[in-house]
């Protein structure tokens, strides 16, 4: 080992010189505060004995020094010390010491408390490096899910399409999302939207999402309705994922030239509806259990069809937004949403009020769960 | 979170008292009452949900692997004593479609 041995008495230099360079160690010197930083910083030695009352700067200002520029690297430091106060000690250990040896010094003890902290250097060091595989890994790791995140989500958006009137917002707890939402114009002209919340979150909640996405364009580029793709859907889910991992979700259908909305609601919050004639709320609760849980025969695709005027807004969202917990422990809850859409006319922007009214609730908390939130504007769509 | 489970002298019956949280992190416990179930799939399995606080999709998704460790359609068991809280959350997922709740 390196020890950088730091004392203004050349007797006590001398001797402790000799003594560790009996035990096979290398030894390097200084005189005083300063000297000792500048061989600390050129020679990097693997342990340093330090006396404490020195001429210049004394021995806790360059424990202090020493052990800021060292880091994370840990580089024990012994005072060498004839003063015993316990105030000396705690001094010394507030300073960044890690232990003490008292003059006159006795070579058996030095030897033992040298071996013991080489120990522990040594344990140290192991730990570091650890540490730094560690993150290394984590650090490739997290690039090859925003890699894999990227072709997933230009997979999964691929057959999107803006549809003036329907705003989107979804807020990821993790680098992957599982929930879902897509939206299409099919070429009858009606409008079809899929909300989707995967169990869980992550990558685990997302890998359901390709096979959803792919169903719900193709099927929609074809015409078809809603139910069918419902059924589809479910057929697909139960078949690929395991028991435990099912969608919640909800589609819509906008048929603007009968003027209605059809929806099938699977294990989400009630969706609301907010139209001009009376300022009331009214919600459509979840009928049916999630996508992927019930088999073919037991699947129920009754859709829920409801007369358009053209001047509602209808909004929808994922448990993950009405689960919400702030720091108090109180929930966001759905009847705070019910009650943000009473509060005014139709021509206030909900959509806006009820994600900021998330955002303030969730402060700076870490999210834990995906939140997605979709308004359908009729006003915009029903022309 | 944590999971007791009582066992009847003749294997019959299977008792468990879920507390608090139901979630992601119940996996373990529950683990253990599903390996159970795959060694006794013929046994009459009685949740105790009274002093469930919260439950999220991953428990919801442990409830259907037990079912499914117990034969299924034909899963003898039974989910007890939910508080109106806990009610609503099955309610939204439908699972009296799946399971007898109460």
């Amino acid at each position: 080992m390196k020890i950088l041995v730091v004392d203004d008495d050349l007797m006590n230099q001398e001797f402790l010189e000799i003594l560790l360079g009996g035990f096979d160690h290398q030894v390097v010197l200084a005189s005083d505060g300063e000297s000792a930083i500048e061989q600390f910083t050129s020679e990097q030695p693997d342990l340093i004995l330090m006396d404490i009352v020195m001429p210049g700067m004394d021995g806790y200002i360059a424990a202090r020094r020493i052990k800021s520029i060292a880091g994370d690297n840990f580089v024990p430091i012994i005072f060498l010390s004839s003063l015993t106060s316990t105030e000396d000690f705690r001094k010394a250990i507030d300073a960044g010491g890690d232990d003490f040896l008292f003059k006159p010094y006795n070579s058996e003890l030095i030897k033992a408390k040298i071996d013991a902290m080489s120990r522990i250097r040594e344990f140290n060091v192991e730990l570091q490096q650890h540490k730094l595989t560690l993150e290394k890994h984590q650090k490739q790791q997290q690039r090859e899910l925003k890699l894999a995140e990227h072709i997933f989500r230009t997979v999964v958006n691929s057959g999107s399409s803006d549809i003036p009137g329907v705003r989107k917002w979804v807020s990821s707890a993790s680098v992957f999302c599982g929930d879902l939402l897509l939206c299409t114009q099919i070429p009858s002209g009606s409008i079809h939207i899929l909300l989707g919340d995967f169990t869980g979150h992550g990558l685990t909640a997302a890998i359901g999402a390709l096979p959803a996405s792919d169903i719900f364009y193709g099927m929609s580029n074809k015409g078809l309705s809603i139910k069918e793709i419902a059924t589809e859907l479910n057929r697909k889910l139960f078949t690929l994922l395991p028991t435990e991992i099912f969608c919640a979700a909800s589609l819509f259908e906008i048929d603007i030239q009968k003027m209605t909305l059809g929806i099938w609601n699977g294990g989400l919050p009630n969706i609301c509806i907010k139209s001009s004639e009376k300022n009331e709320v009214n919600s459509i609760s979840s009928t049916h259990p999630p996508l992927g849980i019930m088999s073919e025969n037991d699947f129920d695709s009754t859709i829920e069809t409801i007369s358009l005027y053209g001047n509602e807004k209808v909004y929808a969202y994922t448990d993950g937004l009405s689960q919400l917990v702030s720091d108090e422990g109180e929930k966001f809850g759905d009847k705070r949403v019910t009650q943000l859409l009473r509060d005014g006319n139709i021509d206030v922007d909900y959509f806006e009020r009820l994600r900021d009214s998330v955002q303030d609730f969730l402060g700076v908390n870490e999210q834990m769960d995906d939140i997605s939130l979709v308004e359908i504007d009729m006003t915009k769509i029903v022309r | 979170m944590a999971i007791t489970t009582q066992i009847s002298n003749d294997n019959s019956e299977v008792k468990l008292k879920i507390r608090g949280r139901f979630d992601f992190d119940s996996h373990e416990d529950f683990g253990r009452a599903l390996e159970y179930a795959k060694n006794y799939p013929h046994a009459k399995y009685v949740l105790d949900f009274s002093d469930v606080t919260d439950i999220d999709s991953s428990a919801l998704g442990m409830l259907l692997l037990l079912r499914d460790a117990l034969g299924g359609e034909g899963a003898n068991m039974e989910i007890i004593r939910c508080t109106p809280d806990i009610l609503e959350e099955f309610n939204i997922v439908n699972f009296s479609k799946m399971f007898t709740i109460s």
